[in-house]
């Protein structure tokens, strides 16, 4: 994949983040108000997960946080070594610990959605 | 020195590279320094009075050439173009540059520099190659096409900028800041038809990716180009071919020589210069 595909995409999902996250404190402040510390008790978590709004803004800021993420890790260790062998190591590795974190992040959403 | 008022005297302290023993030492020179004296004036002086067996490089004396960058009191410079009364100190400590092969003393090899910005084809291309190899005709340019890359030309090649840069000290596969400068310079170019070939070369971690934006690059630059903004450009670049909205050139139009010279030229030359031209050229 060409190099400017991948930075870009870290750029863009760097604003994505900046404005979920953004929406993810102003729903706890407006919507949750004062009730902030029961509103991470575990049975208000599992009834946010059961509204498929809730879901959909959790799915994608967990790919948006990893992908960024991801993305700025593989950045820093490129800086470690410019042999190509090593950067395509990293990269693979990267990419497999990246989807099995993405899907175990899921899982907790696929199972509250029933699927 | 004869004729000329002594200011002031200062030390000089020389970190040199001793190539046999692959090791810095430290030399220390007095200095009696006149009004207008250079770094490379004083190199001169140690090497004609006080030590010969300084090794250091210096050509133009004029900030043209830039063969003569070192670094002084940690920021590298040229040294033709550094007036030691300007530096406000009575102690001076001169390295070598940074991020490039030692060789001797003062000097520095810059071949790693050269290959890499080989790399990035620092000439035009032109889709034409018969038109290319044989040229009859020149190209038509407006000033403000010009103005799109003109402050980049001016770099002298000089290697401050690769010396200043943090990247290109830790990765020694980066391209820097001078070739990533001139590859902008030739994609800015309207009579150049060679984007898609430099934007292969510079679309990498090892290319415009891996600039930090440190910004020292264009601090030190002795011509005032800005090498900081080049990068970022490469990458507007980059992210409008990303994007799909990336212009690609089909280079100037071309214009007869001989049109422009009837059209434009005023100016009367020696008869010999024009009868020489004419024997030469026709």
């Amino acid at each position: 994949m060409k190099e400017s595909y991948i930075r870009l995409t870290q750029y863009l999902l760097g604003v994505v983040i900046a404005v979920l996250i953004l929406f993810h404190f102003q729903l706890f402040a407006s919507v949750v108000g004062p009730g902030y510390v029961d509103a991470q008790k575990w049975e208000a978590v599992a009834a946010r997960m059961d509204n498929v709004f809730y879901d959909a803004l959790y799915t994608i800021l967990l790919f948006a946080l990893l992908t960024h993420g991801f993305i700025g890790i593989r950045n820093i260790l490129f800086e470690y070594t410019s042999e190509k062998k090593m950067r395509i190591l990293i990269s693979w590795t990267l990419f497999v610990v990246y989807i099995l974190l993405l899907a175990y992040g899921m899982a907790p959403i696929l199972v509250s959605a029933g699927l | 020195m004869s004729g000329k008022n002594t200011e002031k005297t200062v030390v000089m302290k020389i970190k040199r590279w001793d190539p046999d023993k692959g090791e810095f030492f430290i030399s220390t020179f007095e200095i009696p320094v006149y009004k207008g004296m250079t770094v490379l004036e004083a190199f001169t002086y140690i090497k004609e009075n006080l030590d010969h067996s300084l090794a250091y490089r210096g050509s133009c004396r004029m900030a043209t050439c830039g063969t003569c960058g070192v670094i002084v009191n940690g920021k590298p410079v040229l040294a033709c173009a550094t007036q030691i009364l300007h530096l406000n100190t009575d102690t001076i400590i001169v390295e070598p540059l940074k991020n490039l092969p030692l060789v001797r003393d003062l000097i520095v090899d810059h071949t790693v520099f050269f290959e890499k910005q080989k790399k990035i084809k620092p000439y035009l291309i032109r889709r034409n190659e018969e038109e290319y190899w044989d040229p009859v005709r020149e190209y038509i340019q407006t000033p403000e096409e010009h103005e799109e890359y003109m402050q980049f030309t001016y770099c002298l090649t000089c290697a401050l900028c690769y010396s200043a840069c943090p990247t290109s000290g830790t990765n020694k596969n980066y391209l820097g800041p001078q070739a990533l400068t001139n590859a902008y310079r030739f994609i800015a170019d309207s009579r150049d038809e060679g984007t898609v070939e430099r934007l292969e070369v510079v679309d990498s971690p090892d290319g415009c990716w891996g600039c930090h934006l440190a910004g020292s690059c264009s601090e030190v630059c002795p011509k005032g180009v800005d090498p900081a903004l080049a990068i970022q450009l490469l990458r507007k670049k980059l992210a409008e071919d990303v994007f799909g909205y990336l212009e690609y050139k089909e280079g100037a139009k071309l214009v007869h020589t001989l049109q422009v010279a009837e059209k434009k030229t005023t100016r009367t030359y020696p008869e010999f210069t024009v009868k020489g031209a004419k024997k030469d050229v026709l």
